[in-house]
């Protein structure tokens, strides 16, 4: 049972939008055109990761 | 796993991240796969960018070892590090108007001349539906590419490894070499160790996967010039050397690429690696590998070379045969090309038979993939 716990967290990772501001972390943003428009406002770099899961 | 520390769980990536506009992309539908080049038969690649899609850098990559193996948090940091100093020096640059945003500014990468999305695959476009993966991509284009005639070895190997031309790389740096391997090319250009990789042709270097994309994206050719910084930091100099490339030297092992299936290649017949115990049974090395058929088709490789159900393959190309029968492929696959004659050597009925044939053309049926 112990090994289930990181494994949800993955697939919650997976769907694209893991946002948690409560505990200061950086959201991650599933679609480019809005992180784009964010990263030109506060002028930072992206960070883009490509997960594939098969 | 790797993931997990990037996504959340590791503090120091977390507090760096907060400097970056962080995007997670699940699935390649619409993704420009030209300018997000990497290696498409791996889970998990990153790319350091502007606002405007301009490539700092990009991180990720494996070998047939473990799929992790390549990848540590602390080189991670150093990109992101090198990432974040460049684009300051850009946005000052920008402000105090010395530079518009210029798509040859040495600090970003050479940008594609077009894009390409998934879907501009034909094949794909008309036999696929739904999520697209990486490795699909790859496969598709496999396809495309023997069903326009195009195909060829060189489409085989790509993302070569530093190590095939004697670099070896620290991993908690990513771009500072740890070692030359003597009588390397690395060594013939004159690199030593503890030279930070900073250029490779014209891409910039901030991880040890640009290095792998600068040499993926070289036509061919002999060398390529490399720069490197050299010396403690306040009095480091920079030395620009041609890195010889000899034949071969983008091959790597393809053993572990989900894309081997879709090869255009008939091989005409399966088989497994022997165990220790059955090489024994056999007084065959046990150091060494060999490879039981079994099952053969009227076709392809296996028809030209004659081979039967129960074989034992234990030379190809004069060298031994390599560990699973996936490794035996691609030393096929890296040794030969359509027209050359294919030499192999199999144990069969306790004798041993050298078998030769003509390589066979690139061809495949297969319009889809699974």
């Amino acid at each position: 049972m112990t090994h289930r716990f990181p494994l949800l967290i993955l697939s919650l990772a997976a769907c694209g939008a893991v946002h948690d501001s409560a505990r200061g972390e950086s959201r991650w943003h599933n679609d480019l055109p809005t992180a784009q428009r964010i990263a030109e406002r506060d002028h930072k770099p992206l960070f883009v990761v490509f997960r594939c899961e098969r | 796993m790797w993931d997990g520390q990037v996504a959340r769980q590791n503090p120091d990536i977390q507090r760096k991240r907060s400097a970056f506009v962080c995007v997670r992309i699940t699935r390649m539908n619409g993704v420009d796969f030209q300018r997000f080049a990497f290696d498409l038969d791996t889970t998990w690649s990153a790319f350091f960018t502007d606002s405007r899609l301009n490539i700092y850098s990009r991180f990720g990559g494996r070998d047939a070892g473990e799929p992790e193996e390549r990848l540590s948090v602390k080189s991670l940091l150093h990109t992101m590090d090198e990432v974040l100093d460049a684009h300051r020096r850009r946005l000052s640059d920008l402000k105090q108007d010395r530079q518009d945003n210029d798509p040859h500014d040495p600090r970003i990468q050479p940008a594609p001349k077009q894009s390409l999305t998934p879907q501009q695959i034909p094949l794909l476009a008309q036999n696929h539906q739904g999520c697209v993966h990486c490795h699909q991509i790859r496969e598709y284009q496999f396809l495309q590419w023997s069903h326009e005639g195009v195909f060829s070895q060189r489409k085989l190997f790509g993302w070569p490894l530093p190590e095939t031309l004697g670099i070896e790389l620290d991993r908690d740096h990513g771009h500072r070499i740890q070692r030359v391997s003597a009588k390397s090319p690395a060594v013939n250009a004159g690199l030593r160790s503890g030279d930070i990789v900073e250029r490779v042709g014209d891409v910039p270097i901030r991880s040890e996967y640009d290095i792998r994309w600068a040499l993926h994206r070289l036509p061919k050719q002999h060398q390529v010039p490399l720069t490197v910084r050299r010396g403690r930091q306040d009095s480091a100099a920079r030395h620009t050397m041609q890195l010889p490339l000899p034949s071969g030297w983008r091959q790597t092992n393809l053993s572990w690429r989900k894309s081997l299936r879709s090869i255009p290649l008939e091989f005409g017949f399966r088989g497994y690696a022997l165990t220790r115990s059955q090489l024994d049974k056999l007084k065959l090395d046990r150091t060494r590998m060999a490879i039981r058929v079994t099952s053969v088709k009227n076709r392809g490789l296996a028809q030209a070379l004659d081979l039967h159900k129960r074989d034992i393959i234990v030379r190809v190309a004069d060298r031994a045969a390599s560990g699973t029968f996936y490794a035996f492929q691609s030393d096929l696959l890296g040794a030969y090309k359509p027209g050359d004659t294919v030499r192999i050597q199999v144990l069969r009925d306790g004798e041993r038979l050298t078998l030769s044939g003509k390589f066979p053309n690139w061809f495949t049926r297969e319009t889809a993939v699974p």
